[in-house]
């Protein structure tokens, strides 16, 4: 039976019910409410961004859910992305940065963590300077406490 | 929208900041509380380096690369969970994190359901893996609804201060892994006059101060068939004409249930003198209905039932605990003394004695020859606490005074319960340097835990701690081993299996010292023993005391005692020429340390030899905290101090 969801500009998206329950959140919902015909809304997530989500759970509907277990590697790698999922994530910076609050939103972990591989892939090997440049960031330190920092870090260095 | 999702003001995360998110709307509160989850999800899956290096970003990661190192290692908050810990608590999520095994919450329910929801949602994630852990869960009753976030609990208190009403039906079906619940003070909540309770696998249930009615009582036993411990430290019974306390009496057709028979599980049942000494008494004189095996933990707060109390024939109590303070000329000392003296304590293994002034007559041999009677029946004792003290505050500063003391306190008790197994002992003072030292304890051959508690640091000779270190392989628990910080030399104690200490030091050369020292225990250890592992190695270095004399003088003795045992440690204090000297870990006198706490509690000692302690402590430093990634904990604003010039 197909699940209606209603995004934040009121667009609907019919899609399986399997697919749907991707997301942990609908999933409960579905549970708690029980199934019927009204949409299911979803206030926090765009059209566009919902486009892009059931896309990414129509490709994964058949992936064995992550147990718990699975998932308890405490060292994190973040150069173990799928290749569609690359190219997937392959947006600008704006869709990438909604598709992973959505993406904690609708409580879809393997989701969430492509984003943030993709992201943490973006910082790593740059410098502060860099990063600042790629993510728009406004540097808020002093000379003194940037100074600070560096000190701080002195100790920690490579040797 | 990245700069809002990346670049947000530090301020957002400060304390102030926090509280207001708190009190904002929740949905605010959800996204903010989301884009510093992702923030710090991503943060996670950088290196140590790469962490390091994106703090000069700006403000906000700055903030969250030092939250996540700090919280990395765990949360524990002994005043418990307050809008004032939530800026802490705003980034616990964000790593692996190790609850206390006692977390409360008493503050406001949108606080703490915020907290839950957040613990829940990272946890889902795997970010939070030893929640499981959790002993006790404090939880305020006004959210009980958010149980479902909570239903992997396994332990559950909900701490009232007033009598509010609980539904037990809910807790139960909501929480189906529990196994421990304490509703101490709630006020049951049953639908009509006979509460169906779901069949639970709970094996502990505290019902202090609790409003029950009778068909809870009667059907208790029943739905809880696997019940081990049963608190009843007061219990109000609600009838149907009102509340109140009823005759003792009524609980007593589920206490019969209690016998061997009826319920083979149960065999500890925990009373409270001031409210239920009727119960006892009843319960205490119908012995058929109990067993030997059955526990019984009496404790008294009440000094005036203590008449009573000895009156009363104790058979089969196992466990007794007495709180509070008494003086010497205080009714319950004398009694105490009586009812240890008696032959009805005979199946007493553990007593919590109160803390008693003055300790000396208490103890005088003249005493205890008037009541040689009973020749002290409680000599199977296996768990002894108490606490001894001056009855004036000075009292206790002179030296002879403090050596005699503990000679007696010691010696009474090992001459009196040679088979304990767990001493703690609560004292102003203890002074083990007048002749023969602590060698009265080698008489408790059975001496696992050997707790003393004391105000001032205890004295304690190098003949002592030789002793102690040889004694070492017997002790099950090193570190509840000594709880305080030593002034002298300091050994490091290993179990069977483990070898392990919390050591506090006054100087980054104590620390060295006790590396080394628990660096040669563990190569000891491990080649007699393959499988012996570092268990908590961990060392507090606190100023507090660096300049005072009397540390002075204690690094003095340290030294001199590292130089009289010096033979098989490097002379050397320089932590450079040690690593010069490679060799692998086994020459690393840090590879076993798991956690380092540097405290420097005043900025004016600082200054003092603050040139001496950066050379000692730099490298040190430097040394582990890249390695020992999520196990070395620091106070960021001491290393702020400290590297300042």
């Amino acid at each position: 039976m197909p699940i209606t969801l209603l995004s934040l500009d009121d667009v609907q998206f019919k899609v399986d019910k399997e697919v749907a329950e991707r997301s942990i959140l609908i999933k409960n919902m579905i549970e708690d409410v029980g199934e019927s015909d009204a949409p299911i809304p979803l206030p926090n997530v765009s059209s566009s961004v919902l486009k892009k989500v059931i896309e990414y759970c129509e490709h994964h509907r058949n992936d064995p859910v992550q147990t718990q277990d699975e998932t308890d590697d405490p060292r994190k790698r973040s150069n173990d992305i799928e290749e569609w999922d690359m190219k997937f994530m392959m947006v600008d910076q704006e869709m990438l940065f909604e598709i992973i609050l959505a993406a904690n939103y609708l409580d879809i972990k393997p989701l969430l963590d492509v984003g943030c591989k993709t992201v943490a892939n973006i910082i790593k090997g740059k410098t502060p300077e860099e990063i600042r440049k790629v993510f728009n960031i406004v540097n808020d330190f002093t000379p003194e406490e940037e100074a600070q920092i560096k000190k701080e870090n002195e100790w920690a260095e490579d040797r | 929208m990245l700069q809002r999702f990346l670049g947000r003001s530090a301020k957002a995360i400060s304390a102030d900041s926090k509280t207001q998110l708190l009190k904002s709307s929740r949905k605010g509160q959800h996204r903010a509380l989301a884009i510093d989850i992702i923030l710090c999800e991503i943060l996670s899956y950088l290196s140590l380096q790469e962490r390091r290096r994106v703090k000069l970003v700006c403000k906000r990661w700055n903030q969250f690369c030092d939250q996540f190192w700090r919280s990395s290692k765990k949360w524990t908050s002994s005043k418990g969970y307050s809008p004032e810990c939530a800026k802490e608590l705003a980034n616990v999520y964000s790593v692996q994190c190790e609850f206390s095994k006692y977390v409360r919450a008493t503050v406001d329910p949108a606080a703490w359901l915020l907290f839950w929801q957040t613990v829940s949602q990272a946890r889902k994630r795997n970010q939070v893996k030893q929640l499981e852990f959790c002993e006790e869960v404090d939880v305020d009753l006004h959210v009980i609804p958010i149980l479902r976030e909570i239903a992997w609990v396994t332990s559950l208190r909900i701490d009232a201060n007033v009598a509010r009403k609980v539904d037990i039906q809910t807790i139960l079906e909501s929480l189906p892994q529990l196994r421990q619940l304490d509703v101490s003070g709630a006020v049951l909540e049953n639908k009509g006059n006979n509460t169906v309770l779901p069949l639970s696998r709970l094996t502990h249930l505290g019902l202090d101060n609790c409003h029950v009615t009778q068909g809870f009582m009667d059907e208790l036993l029943d739905c809880f068939p696997r019940l081990g411990s049963l608190q009843l430290t007061s219990i109000y019974m609600v009838s149907t004409s009102g509340r109140g306390r009823n005759p003792p009496m009524d609980i007593l057709p589920m206490i019969k249930r209690c016998c061997p028979t009826a319920n083979p599980m149960l065999d500890e049942i925990f009373l409270e003198a001031s409210y239920c000494y009727d119960i006892l008494r009843a319960l205490l004189e119908m012995p058929q209905y109990l067993q030997r095996t059955t526990k019984f933990r009496y404790r008294i707060h009440a000094q005036s039932y203590w008449k009573t109390f000895t009156t009363v024939s104790l058979e089969y109590m196992t466990r007794l605990e007495i709180r509070g303070k008494y003086w010497l000329h205080d009714f319950p000392v004398e009694a105490l003394h009586t009812y240890l003296c008696h032959d009805d304590a005979r199946h007493l293994r553990e007593l919590v004695a109160p803390d008693i002034f003055y300790p000396d007559e208490y103890l005088d041999p003249n005493l205890i020859q008037k009541k040689q009677y009973g020749t002290w029946s409680s000599r199977d004792l296996v768990v002894l606490q108490m606490g001894f003290g001056p009855e004036e505050a000075d009292s206790g500063d002179d030296t002879k005074h403090r050596q005699l003391l503990t000679r007696h306190i010691f010696g009474f008790i090992v001459s009196m319960c040679p088979r304990l197994t767990d001493l703690w002992v609560r004292c102003k003072a203890v002074d083990f340097s007048l002749e023969g030292g602590m060698c009265c304890l080698t008489r408790l051959e059975r001496l696992q835990t050997l707790k003393i508690q004391t105000v001032d640091m205890p004295v304690v000779t190098e003949h002592d701690l030789v002793w102690l270190f040889h004694r070492r392989a017997q002790f099950s628990s090193s570190s509840s081993f000594l709880s305080s910080p030593l002034a002298g030399p300091w050994r490091s104690v290993g179990t069977r299996k483990s070898i392990g200490g919390e050591i506090t030091g006054n100087s980054v050369r104590t620390m060295e010292k006790v590396c080394r020292a628990i660096e040669g225990d563990f190569a000891a250890l491990r080649a007699t023993r393959p499988e012996t592992k570092p268990d908590g190695i961990s060392v507090t270095i606190k100023d507090n005391h660096a300049y005072s004399p009397d540390a002075e003088r204690g690094e003095q003795q340290e030294e001199d005692w590292e130089g009289r045992q010096g033979s098989t440690s490097p002379s050397s204090s320089s932590w450079n020429s040690r690593q010069g000297g490679g060799g692998g870990n086994e020459g690393n006198h840090l590879a076993l340390l798991q956690s380092l706490t540097v405290e420097y509690s005043s900025e004016r000692y600082l200054g003092r030899r603050k040139e001496e302690e950066k050379e000692s402590i730099g490298p040190v430093l430097k040394r582990i905290r890249p390695r020992l990634e999520t196990q070395v904990y620091f106070c960021t604003w001491i290393e702020r101090q400290y590297n300042h010039p």
